[in-house]
């Protein structure tokens, strides 16, 4: 299912004496899959005509509506309370998987943070839908082998203590990273545009600039215990699969591959996740997210 | 809501509220435009660098020539000569706000280095005022309740045969449409599209605000609309242009009950019309006498503020609900701007995540805010409405809100409010997405 996405710059008409009105060319940018359309009126920036932000726009409420927001809400909605396992993919093939701790495989990771690093949290089986993975590294901040936990709550007092974290908000839930070879561990809070806005407002700017769409999105910045802030944010957002791969991998903003190809998963998708080196100023990595509940597998 | 600004009011409900997308009409025969031969646009390059006195030497470009047909109310309108020079080897006055999208960058004659210096000088009568427009017609009420005054109107078909190096002639075919003050740049404020009309009922419409250059002079706020065909400029007779119709972008429904709107429809019988004196039980809206003569007429074009509160901010932001196995959310788009403790501001967050928090952020928009724990009593939100007709789904207050700052003191300056406990998706902000109506007092 191919999706355009069409700029309409707008002209003067005429109108005759008996009301006739030569043809109406509006200024909208228009995203439509064929059978769905959604306009988006032009929108502003310092006064001007931004037809970027416009276009992101126009991208976000399609897909509220008809696109990937709305299948992720659908899904979501009819599979809560179950078990969960999400493969994360990268470059064609899965990078990770991610279980929900009351699964087999995420409870024997939980066994292994317990005798590692007892007592850094107060329990690590607070929630059941916790998510926890082991991952060899494919991108940088990480090195060694680790052990990935999503605590699905804000950040506690003393890991923002631990962390030296600066932030005022904070999304329900954060990462924390535990290196098998060293057994450091770094922090992933995950915070919303508006605190991102707030905290790092040029990278916010750039970031923003550079992904496909903006509304859903959200923001993951990487912490040590020294305090110390990580080149590379993560920026999670919702997209259809094809206005991701249509129209932004493609493309000479973000030159990498599609993370997946297999359209059956489609309906599984929840967000995409993109690495940006702020080093750099540019996309060095990007992630599919597919989430499968377990219980019906 | 905002009352009717001409027609029948009732004291308690008129009936089925008027929905219209007119915001102003000043009929035909309201305008009468003054021929000003002497117009022209201007701009300055650099001809060549005199290696004799080290400095360039410089000269000017006709941008735009012919007669402009104008409307002048004052003179402080946008309108008037800027008294541009050439001084050989400096410019001055090059200051216009008319036509400053037709600035042009680069060279100026494709030879070397001669470069185009900005800002444009305008070539205009020197009269204080030009044209006519009658009395009724030249003030109206915008969408959001402001009480508008029209400054300016003109039209120029360019007889120069470019508008500047490399530029078609019919680029400096222009429009331009003022407003008395400092105007927000926005559909609310202002207008979305702008017709005009001859005496003989041809017109030329589309022409959206959005499409328009945009300037404040410091007195008018002046839209500038140019790259007209030559075709449309021809429809018109433009030295006979008579009528003006601004519009906004769809039909907004006016309250004709004072009542309905002062009160919210909260008053019950017997409805006193003494009850709507300003900072009685009902309202606290400017321009409504606290005491001695109220007249029905005093309502017209008025939006209801709430009593204890100033309205700081009333408008439409859009809503996203979204749910997945991290978190669920319920999130906002960015608001229109509005003044917050003397700055430029606007909603950059109204949200709730989980159900268990709500976060409100306000963000600076020009300037450098020292934000304060002050400034507003309570947000309310009307879900999926782009009004505030009838009671508000949710009200929040500041009172109940821990607050936090960021960048204080800066361009990016943020002030936060959150509150915790337990909020239903469905009351906070609403499961489907949607435009709320959100009122900050």
């Amino acid at each position: 299912m191919a999706i355009t996405i069409t700029e309409t710059n707008n002209a003067p008409r005429t109108i005759d004496a008996d009301g006739n009105i030569s043809e109406l060319l509006p200024s909208t940018v228009t995203v439509s899959d064929g059978s769905n359309t959604v306009v988006q009126n032009i929108v502003y920036t310092d006064e001007n005509v931004d037809w970027n932000l416009t276009k992101k726009l126009a991208i976000n409420s399609y897909d509220n509506q008809y696109g990937q927001i709305r299948t992720a809400n659908l899904n979501t909605t009819s599979n809560a309370g179950k078990s969960v396992r999400d493969d994360v993919y990268m470059a064609g093939s899965i990078a990770r998987r991610d279980y929900s701790i009351d699964t087999v495989e995420g409870s024997a990771l939980v066994d292994e943070l317990e005798a590692g690093w007892e007592d850094f949290i107060p329990d690590y089986r607070r929630n059941n839908k916790n998510l926890v993975s082991e991952f060899t590294p494919m991108r940088p901040p990480y090195i060694n082998n680790s052990i990935s936990y999503y605590d699905m709550q804000v950040p506690t007092d003393e890991l923002k203590t631990h962390f030296s974290l600066p932030y005022n908000v904070y999304l329900p839930f954060h990462g924390l990273k535990f290196d098998k070879t060293t057994s450091d561990v770094v922090i992933k809070a995950m915070i919303p545009q508006s605190e991102m806005n707030a905290q790092h407002p040029d990278l916010c700017k750039a970031i923003e600039n550079i992904i496909p769409t903006i509304g859903s999105h959200f923001f993951g910045i990487i912490y040590n215990s020294s305090g110390e802030m990580s080149p590379l944010v993560d920026v999670y957002f919702t997209a259809s699969y094809e206005i991701v791969s249509q129209q932004w991998c493609n493309n000479t903003v973000i030159d990498l591959a599609v993370p997946y190809t297999d359209e059956t998963l489609h309906p599984k998708l929840s967000y995409w996740g993109a690495v940006y080196n702020s080093d750099f100023d540019r996309i060095t990595h990007l992630k599919a997210y597919i989430t499968h509940y377990l219980d019906d597998e | 809501m905002t009352l009717i600004s001409s027609g029948a009011l009732a004291l308690k409900d008129g009936g089925t509220n008027p929905s219209t997308s007119t915001i102003h009409d000043t009929g035909f025969s309201a305008f009468s435009l003054a021929a000003d031969t002497s117009f022209s646009l201007h701009q300055a390059y650099r001809l060549f660098f005199d290696g004799e006195v080290n400095a360039w030497e410089y000269s000017v470009d006709t941008l735009v020539d012919g007669t402009a047909y104008v409307y002048k109310r004052s003179s402080t309108s946008a309108y008037h000569d800027s008294n541009h020079q050439n001084n050989i080897y400096s410019t001055s006055g090059f200051n216009a706000d008319i036509g400053t999208a037709l600035e042009l960058t680069g060279t100026a004659t494709g030879q070397g280095a001669q470069t185009y210096v900005s800002g444009i000088g305008l070539n205009a009568s020197s009269s204080s005022t030009l044209g006519s427009l009658s009395s009724s017609a030249q003030t109206f009420s915008s969408t959001d309740g402001n009480s508008r005054t029209i400054s300016d109107f003109g039209i120029c078909q360019n007889t120069n045969s470019n508008t500047g190096y490399n530029q078609s002639q019919d680029k400096g075919n222009i429009i331009w449409f003022g407003l008395v003050g400092q105007v927000s740049n926005t559909n609310a404020a202002a207008f979305y599209n702008l017709t005009l009309y001859d005496s003989s009922g041809n017109g030329i419409s589309s022409l959206l605000r959005q499409n328009a250059t945009y300037e404040y002079d410091g007195n008018v706020s002046i839209w500038t609309w140019h790259n007209i065909s030559d075709s449309n400029m021809n429809f018109v007779n433009q030295s006979n242009i008579t009528r003006v119709l601004l519009t906004s972008a769809s039909a907004v429904t006016f309250n004709n009950g004072i009542s309905e709107e002062m009160s919210g429809g909260t008053d019950a019988n017997p409805i006193e019309f003494s009850d709507y004196y300003k900072d009685g039980t009902y309202h606290n809206t400017v321009g409504i006498p606290t005491s001695g003569q109220l007249a029905f007429s005093d309502f017209y074009g008025k939006a209801r503020t709430g009593s204890g509160g100033t309205l700081i901010h009333g408008g439409t932001q859009a809503h996203t609900y979204s749910s997945s196995q991290y978190f669920t959310s319920s999130t906002h788009g960015v608001s229109s701007n509005f003044t917050f403790q003397g700055y430029t501001s606007r909603v950059s967050s109204l949200a709730q995540f989980n159900g268990t928090s709500i976060t409100l952020t306000f963000q600076a928009q020009s300037g450098s805010p020292i934000y304060t724990n002050s400034g507003w009593t309570t947000v309310k939100v009307w879900r999926g409405q782009s009004n505030n007709s009838g009671s508000p789904d949710v009200t929040l207050y500041r009172t109940n809100m821990t607050f936090s700052v960021s960048n204080n003191g800066t361009s990016t300056a943020t002030a936060t409010w959150t509150q915790s406990g337990t909020f239903s998706f469905a009351t906070y902000f609403g499961t489907s997405n949607t435009t709320n109506y959100v009122e900050i007092e």
